[in-house]
């Protein structure tokens, strides 16, 4: 449980927007997964069906919260960052750019903000990522690629604008 | 990879995310906390159709008194001979029922629109030769159902479910069994076609199990198949031909 208890409550976080109730949610979903596991089917990939149902409780909260907005992502301070990881990716950023996409990701549609945010940010295979949004495979693909482009086309006009 | 893709995961790590609530801590607490298993939310009555409410309460009585005489045997435990699996199903031979006791409702979610289920799982398949059901019903949890409600009509007389049928209609199931029926040594299992797909009918009295319900609840004759990656249970009190005359207007 301790191993997939970050990215789910990330995931319930993205799904209902506030953190008390994707602390909710999150439970919820692990007691029912716990409740259902004598029936969980050997072999079968256990972390898209348990972001399934973590998402799902999430969304039902904010439904019934009525809250409209969803996570607001923002950048860690200097201080709380996590020294560098191993990949090349992870000093690429600078301060600026990092700015750049993060108020080109809030500008975007919230449904593009969700996907990105769960492939890249999250880093969720297509698969856990069409668990955690409720949509198929190939719809995880297309909205993907258009939310991507529709994202570069937001941060090119940021750096126009900004020279 | 494209440059922004590799920005994206770089921006991953340096988001602020809430902190992580001991998450393992509080859910091993609450299920340590929960000598028995609570009952999944029940039938909501008070959402129902009168009609529909009183043929589901006429029900949940007829499986009260079965689950106390059920309940009423030594020994009747469940011993596995063999099962079969179809779709988010598994059919479950034993040589005895389990312990069936005092129904709590028939598990069925939350009863919604048509559009609303439709919603939940994609398209929702109707059986045309009922007409449109007389309620719907969706549970969001994975795997992901919808399930329609027929009333009693001239041809179609209550089954153990209440009503004249009831088809559950699964998607998502690949990594949970779904439904577990477990179905006593005497009870035919037949292999059936239902418009090219397979299937299987249990002619008779069976044991139906739920997700998150603590007991299992009697089930009657049940027509089961997979088509699309869709799993269909149709329970009704008709006979093979006409369940298969349903099922085969199922779309």
């Amino acid at each position: 449980m301790r191993a997939h208890q970050d990215i789910a409550f990330r995931v319930a976080c993205l799904a209902c927007g506030s953190a008390a109730d994707a602390e909710e949610a999150a439970q919820e979903g692990f007691v029912k997964a716990w409740r259902a596991l004598p029936r969980f089917r050997p072999g079968a990939p256990f972390r898209p069906w348990l972001l399934a149902i973590v998402a799902n409780e999430a969304r039902n909260r904010r439904r019934a919260a009525g809250r409209r907005a969803g996570l607001e992502l923002r950048a860690a301070e200097i201080a709380e960052r996590e020294p560098p990881g191993p990949s090349p990716e992870a000093q690429v950023l600078t301060g600026a750019r990092r700015d750049a996409l993060l108020a080109a990701l809030a500008d975007l549609d919230e449904r593009d903000r969700e996907v990105l945010t769960c492939r890249y940010l999250l880093e969720l295979s297509e698969e856990e990522t069409a668990a955690a949004l409720n949509c198929r495979r190939g719809t995880v693909k297309s909205r993907t690629s258009r939310a991507l482009g529709r994202l570069r086309d937001r941060v090119g006009i940021e750096e126009v604008i900004a020279s | 990879m494209t440059d922004l893709e590799r920005e994206l995961l770089a921006l991953g790590d340096e988001i602020a995310w809430p902190a992580t609530p001991d998450l393992a801590g509080a859910v091993s607490a609450r299920i340590a906390a929960e000598p028995r298993r609570p009952a999944r939310r029940g039938l909501r009555l008070p959402q129902l159709h009168p009609r529909l409410a009183t043929a589901v309460a006429a029900a949940l009585v007829t499986i009260l008194a079965l689950g106390i005489l059920f309940a009423a045997s030594p020994g009747v435990r469940a011993t596995v001979r063999d099962w079969l699996g179809i779709g988010s199903v598994r059919i479950t031979r034993v040589e005895r029922l389990p312990d069936l006791s005092p129904a709590r409702g028939l598990g069925l979610g939350d009863r919604v629109t048509l559009a609303t289920a439709e919603r939940g799982i994609g398209t929702v398949a109707t059986i045309r030769a009922l007409g449109r059901p007389d309620a719907v019903y969706y549970d969001g949890t994975v795997p992901r159902r919808a399930t329609l409600v027929y009333l009693e009509r001239p041809g179609l007389p209550n089954g153990r479910a209440g009503v004249g049928a009831l088809l559950d209609e699964i998607v998502g199931g690949d990594q949970l069994i779904f439904v577990e029926k477990l179905v006593a040594g005497h009870v035919p299992i037949k292999q059936v076609d239902v418009n090219g797909a397979h299937g299987y009918f249990i002619e008779g009295d069976h044991a139906l199990q739920l997700p998150d319900e603590l007991h299992p609840r009697l089930a009657g004759n049940t027509l089961v198949w997979e088509r699309d990656a869709v799993t269909y249970r149709l329970e009704t009190a008709l006979g093979l031909r006409g369940a298969l005359a349903l099922a085969r207007s199922v779309r």
